[in-house]
């Protein structure tokens, strides 16, 4: 750890003063009372410190020093908080949590972009895509779930079955599933956590041939995109959130219904 | 994962009024500092900000409110009674009654801020050299300098050394506010 020096300075070096690589000896030192050496660097530490008494001396005053720091303010550590702090704490607790939810309606859209944007040409091609890409580590890290066993929704009815979930984002919580339709179109469905102030919100858009859709049921929030006509966005709610909430959604997804002859699925 | 944020944070404000308490030695003084410190976190993320390291962000609005509330005494000067002045100089008692440490306590006291603040976030707190840099905006390499200089200042001054050896330029400096303040309470 010591630098090597010719002995005749060696010898008069005062410990803790010399100059050169005084600053890293130093910031060794320190580190070592702060117990941030790997062992194989403390061991030479100690090592080192035992030849130098003087220095092992002031060493051992400054672990002291830690010590007694704690046993001076500890008490205010154990003590209780008082009820304006705790109150704080807990406002913060909740406007942390809503902020994270806000992320996660974020990753919401920036999926739902990717898909419209990028992978687009997918749900829209006559040949049936390839299956999800999935590695080994996607099942081992739980990134990956086999085949949608955490969606109970049966689409049946909307002509499409499930072909895998996962999970895109574990904090926030994020999930993707994916249905495919008989000719190998595909629909994707991102389901999260909703905020309290957003559990009452829907927005529904249209990209072209791709239709998005953004609702609540209870505490969860919904993200349906995929190349559906007015009705089957609305059998998929129906399946997801039940009838009744596909009812309550029809005035918007589906304002002219009756006017409009919807798609048949292919 | 919400209930690990709610401990977390209910671990991290109570370090904050340890730190508080260690800075200022006044309880009242210790809460309001954190209390300003949790407002002024909420009002950051109320606009829209994100805090990627709660705890180093906390500690980090506790320092600046602390400075700012000692620049504004020493700009505007505060009536105190010798009795309340009192009451905060003395150290307060350990458990095991060990001399030591109201030794510590008052040679903490004599340190500059800068070297204090360092020792007590490393010593006490227990934050890395990298998160004590990222508190107080300064590089880690002068982290480590404060914080040699300030456990070889309080080893001295434990020994009783301090006015045999000549202070530092910083040191010096830094005296010299300490003066100036105390001129301003006085």
């Amino acid at each position: 750890v010591w630098p090597s020096r010719p002995d005749h300075q060696r010898d008069r070096r005062e410990p803790g003063r010399s100059l050169g690589s005084h600053l890293l000896k130093e910031a060794l030192l320190q580190a070592y009372v702060d117990d941030l050496l790997n062992p194989h660097r403390r061991h030479e530490v100690e090592h080192s410190l035992s030849e130098h008494p003087r220095e092992a001396a002031r060493i051992r005053d400054f672990q002291s020093q830690n010590h007694e720091l704690h046993e001076l303010f500890d008490r205010y550590f154990a003590a209780s908080t008082p009820a304006n702090i705790e109150a704080l704490q807990r406002h913060l607790v909740k406007t942390l949590r809503r902020q994270r939810r806000r992320q996660a309606y974020g990753w919401m859209a920036a999926a739902a972009l990717f898909v419209i944007v990028v992978v687009g040409a997918v749900i829209v091609g006559p040949p049936p895509a390839p299956p999800i890409p999935w590695s080994f580590d996607d099942v081992v890290n739980g990134m990956r779930t086999d085949i949608a066993a955490d969606m109970k929704a049966d689409l049946d009815a909307a002509g499409f079955k499930p072909i895998g979930t996962r999970q895109i984002s574990k904090e926030p919580d994020v999930t993707q599933h994916v249905f495919e339709s008989a000719t190998g179109r595909r629909i994707m469905l991102y389901e999260s956590a909703a905020a309290p102030e957003d559990q009452k919100r829907v927005n529904f858009s249209q990209e072209g041939a791709v239709s998005v859709l953004f609702w609540t049921n209870k505490d969860r929030a919904f993200t349906l995109v995929g190349e559906l006509d007015h009705n089957s966005v609305l059998q998929v709610v129906s399946a997801v959130s039940g009838e009744h909430q596909a009812d309550g959604l029809r005035a918007i997804v589906a304002p002219d219904d009756g006017v409009r002859q919807p798609t048949p699925i292919r | 994962m919400d209930s690990e944020l709610a401990e977390a944070l209910h671990t991290y404000v109570k370090s904050l009024r340890r730190y508080a308490m260690a800075m200022t030695r006044d309880s009242n003084e210790a809460d309001d500092l954190v209390q300003e410190c949790l407002k002024r976190a909420l009002i950051y993320i109320h606009n829209g900000r994100e805090i990627q390291n709660l705890r180093a962000y906390l500690f980090t609005i506790l320092n600046n409110v602390y400075s700012d509330e000692l620049s504004r005494k020493r700009r505007t000067g505060i009536v105190v009674s010798i009795d309340s002045e009192t009451v905060k100089l003395t150290a307060p008692p350990c458990q095991n009654a060990r001399m030591e440490c109201r030794d510590l306590s008052w040679a903490l006291n004599q340190l500059p801020a800068e070297q204090k603040e360092v020792v007590l976030l490393i010593g006490l707190e227990g934050l890395s050299y990298q998160t004590a840099a990222e508190v107080l905006n300064i590089p880690i390499g002068t982290v480590m300098s404060r914080l040699s200089r300030g456990r070889n200042a309080l080893r001295r001054l434990l020994e009783g050394r301090i006015a045999s050896e000549p202070p530092r330029r910083e040191d010096n400096l830094v005296d010299l506010r300490s003066e100036a303040r105390r001129a301003s309470v006085a």
